[in-house]
């Protein structure tokens, strides 16, 4: 029993939302010998234990009388996924979605990265854009549907905008905390090889900044994610997080569950991907 | 060809920012180092010891007096005077191969050229074989190889090290003095080293500075006349080092009175 | 460079910004003819302010809001700490319940929002659970992290000193915790308000969420726009509180 646990504790653990990624390469790739093999299965048993239980307590459920309308089991869930993925209805709502998070994701990071770099380069630049920011930073994003349908209408301009509110304070902010926070002999080791203001700005503060940015931006893309969702739900007639709202104007259950695995599926894979991108970015 | 550094009345005050409260670093300090010596400083911890070899370096400003390098005064920092650090300092985001080609970039080499120097400098610090090891990979002695070849690679006629291999242990420090007595010998350059032990000043030093307690003045220089390979087991290294220690001791002493006196 | 900011500088300097980057562009945006439903001028920004504070349609969609967001947020900090505490103390709990976690984090507050509909309605229940859904995860991780984090020879020295187990987890561990928890509680409620917009948004008759997208159909950008200002300054407020309380148990 002991052994088991400990061999969970070595798991390395996944990257939180609010923490960079943890666990060596090294201790990834552990290699471990036949003799673990028992602890290991033991181990997988335990991790798989709970979800497997609740996926039978959803089936059970699903099957009694009172929930049964509105809670379609696994096996109606996947039937219904699988359908919407051969008529290719279920691919046109995620690549409206992800289209959409993209390019509000990209718009954000290009302003929010500029904005926080020259904010850590210029004190007056600084304090004069510290103003807006901390003015419109308390504004939720949600906040900003009604005045963007209001500005751009019903469609892919709103959702943009508001993808945009929703994750660029968090890219600017930062990306403003890592170029301030360059480790002072850093600096001093390229001023002493004879760099330039200019030079130290590209070759020591921009790389240094990178892990603390790319921090900053992967936070930003689970907003992204989560405001194209709620945008979708109001402004456009395409996308996740349209289709799952008419699935439940429309009554049915199964789509909207189906639709919330797809939407956590994908949150989970634009981590993952992003985190492979951002491990051979940085080498820190 | 090799630089001489003086400094005449040099004196450095900081001034913090938060309290608006002076501090006396250095206090009208006259020295000259010579073109080409192993000048090794010590002092009491907190005497200034770092501010001037930072003045030298021209990351700090000059308050009062002067301080000139083969007569021009130090402006700002340059290519000319290269440091390494106590802390390494290397890019964590680059190579041993790339941390080493830094200043070879600025001076704007060919790819060609970079890599050769680059290459070579990492030879002759035995970083042979970890040419592309990331900071994070390598140990501490070997991190300071990448900082003193990084500072080599430029050529630089000065070499300032502040207490490079303090964080070393005792077997790779003195691998690295070795090392790093070979290269000065080879190539005609002024290095200027600080350090808190005597041992290793005796060990290293053509002359030792040492320097009184805050306000940093030099107190007395001490010449080391005797040829490399030292042997400290000798009886002559004993002797050498008992003038240094007896001034360190009372500096350092007159140090932990007047903080007592503060408090 | 300097450590302590020019108070005066940074404050003129930052009005300085936001004339130049907001109020001079609506004023001429303003001027220039755009029509006010686009962008009100700012006496039409007034009269709306006045109007609702006299119909105190305001002061009851924040009331509504308020009461939805602290309850939700309550309700995630009795569920959440606690169960964070035990999976940090066990590593075979968190191993079981690790997978889980995991999944569910990645399945977003707001895709919860229609589910919420069609199983409770438009009620105040589907309401809480969603405000109860995005504050958990928020708070539960951190809690995790917190108590695995708690310095082992710190407990060592307690249990040698003789204290009991019940002595340690109040005076000992639970102290170690609760900077950590309190950056977490911020968070999570930023996260919380953050959600219950969001489903008033799409789901409710009443709260602040509510009266903007009313406000939004009916064109009144006014309103829109003063309720935007309000729900800045209600998370601002509780950010500042949170900061406050934080600074209160650094030692
Ligand atoms: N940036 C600074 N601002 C204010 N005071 C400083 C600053 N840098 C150094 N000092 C002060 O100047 C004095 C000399 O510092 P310095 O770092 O040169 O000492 P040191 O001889 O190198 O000490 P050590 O042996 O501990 O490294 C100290 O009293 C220190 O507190
Ligand atoms: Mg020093």
């Amino acid at each position: 029993m002991m052994a088991g646990s400990d061999d969970i504790r070595l798991r390395p653990r996944r990257g939180g939302a609010l923490r960079p990624a943890a666990g060596s390469p090294q201790s990834r790739r552990r290699r471990r010998g036949a003799a673990d093999l028992r602890a290991r299965m033991q181990a997988l048993a335990i991790r798989l234990a709970l979800p497997l239980l609740l996926i039978a307590l959803w089936a059970v459920a699903a099957r009694s009388p009172g929930v049964a309308p509105v809670l379609p089991g696994p096996a109606a869930v996947l039937a219904t996924l699988w359908q919407m993925t051969i008529s290719g209805e279920l691919f046109v709502h995620v690549a409206a979605s992800l289209q959409r998070a993209f390019a509000g994701f990209v718009v954000a990071g290009i302003i929010g990265v500029a904005a926080g770099l020259a904010m850590s380069q210029s004190r007056l630049v600084n304090d004069i854009l510290a103003g807006p920011v901390e003015l419109l930073r308390p504004i939720s994003s949600i906040a900003w549907i009604p005045l963007a349908i209001l500005w751009f209408g019903i469609g892919f301009n709103s959702v943009v905008f508001v993808i945009v509110a929703s994750c660029i304070f968090i890219i600017l902010l930062n990306t403003l905390a890592a170029a301030q926070n360059v480790d002072r002999d850093l600096v001093n080791a390229a001023l002493t090889l004879g760099a330039t203001p200019r030079q130290i700005f590209t070759k020591v503060t921009v790389p240094s900044a990178m892990p603390g940015i790319m921090l900053g931006l992967r936070i930003a893309m689970t907003g992204a994610w989560g405001g194209v969702l709620i945008a979708e739900m109001i402004a456009t007639r395409e996308g996740l997080g349209y289709m799952i709202v008419r699935a439940q104007a429309s009554y049915r259950p199964d789509i909207v569950i189906g639709g919330m695995i797809v939407i956590g599926f994908v949150g989970y894979a634009l981590n993952w991907l992003f985190l492979a991108l951002q491990r051979r970015i940085t080498h820190v | 060809m090799s630089h001489m550094i003086e400094a005449r009345q040099l004196t450095k005050r900081y001034v913090n920012e938060r309290t608006g409260r002076e501090v006396l670093a250095l206090d009208h300090v006259d020295f000259t180092i010579a073109a080409g010596e192993f000048l090794c400083l010590v002092g009491p911890s907190g005497c200034g010891k770092s501010t001037f070899l930072q003045m030298v370096a021209g990351l700090e400003q000059v308050t009062e007096g002067t301080l000139t390098i083969n007569g021009k005064p130090i402006a700002g920092p340059g290519a000319d005077r290269g440091m390494v650090f106590q802390s390494y300092a290397l890019f964590p985001w680059r190579n041993v191969i790339e941390n080493i080609r830094f200043g070879l970039e600025i001076k704007g080499l060919s790819k060609a050229e970079m890599n050769e120097i680059a290459h070579a400098a990492a030879h002759q610090v035995g970083l042979h074989g970890f040419e592309h090891a990331y900071p994070k990979e390598l140990s501490g002695g070997m991190k300071q190889r990448v900082g003193i070849a990084r500072a080599l690679a430029n050529d630089p006629p000065v070499l300032l090290m502040d207490e490079p291999f303090a964080a070393l242990d005792a077997q790779t420090r003195e691998m690295l003095q070795e090392e790093l007595l070979s290269l000065w010998q080879g190539a005609n350059r002024t290095v200027l080293f600080v350090t808190h032990s005597v041992q290793e000043a005796v060990y290293l030093g053509s002359r030792i500075a040492i320097m009184t307690a805050r306000p940093g003045r030099i107190k007395t220089v001490i010449d080391v006349g005797l040829q490399h390979p030292r042997d400290i087991t000798a009886a002559a290294f004993g002797e050498l080092m008992k003038p240094v220690y007896a001034a360190l001791k009372e500096e350092v002493l007159k140090a932990a009175v007047s903080a007592r006196a503060l408090a | 460079m300097s450590d302590r900011p020019n108070t005066a500088r940074v404050l003129a300097l930052g009005a300085l910004g936001v004339l130049l980057l907001i109020v001079v562009p609506w004023t001429l945006a303003v001027l220039s003819g755009v029509r006010p439903i686009i962008l009100p001028s700012g006496w039409q920004l007034l009269d709306a302010a006045d109007f609702l504070m006299r119909t105190d349609v305001l002061l009851h969609s924040t009331w509504v809001s308020l009461v939805r967001v602290n309850l939700g947020f309550l309700l995630a900090v009795v569920t959440a700490v606690p169960l964070g505490i035990v999976l940090g103390r066990s590593p075979l709990l968190f191993a079981a319940f690790e997978p889980v976690v995991e999944s569910f984090r990645f399945v977003i507050p707001f895709a919860w929002i229609p589910l919420a509909i069609l199983w409770f309605g438009t009620s105040e229940f589907g309401k809480l659970f969603i405000i109860w859904y995005a504050g958990f995860f928020v708070l539960l991780l951190p809690t995790i992290e917190a108590v695995q984090g708690i310095d082992k020879d710190l407990i060592a020295a307690a249990r040698t000193l003789g204290a009991t187990r019940w002595t340690i987890f109040w005076r000992v561990a639970f102290p170690a915790i609760v900077p950590d928890l309190l950056l977490a509680m911020r968070v999570a409620f930023a996260v919380c308000w953050i959600a219950i917009l969001a489903a008033e948004l799409v789901a409710s008759r009443a709260g602040l969420g509510y009266m903007i997208t009313d406000a939004r159909e009916l064109l009144q950008t006014e309103v829109v726009i003063i309720g935007m200002v309000v729900i800045g300054c209600i998370g601002a407020i509780y950010n500042a509180l949170f900061i406050r309380l934080q600074r209160l148990v650094q030692y």
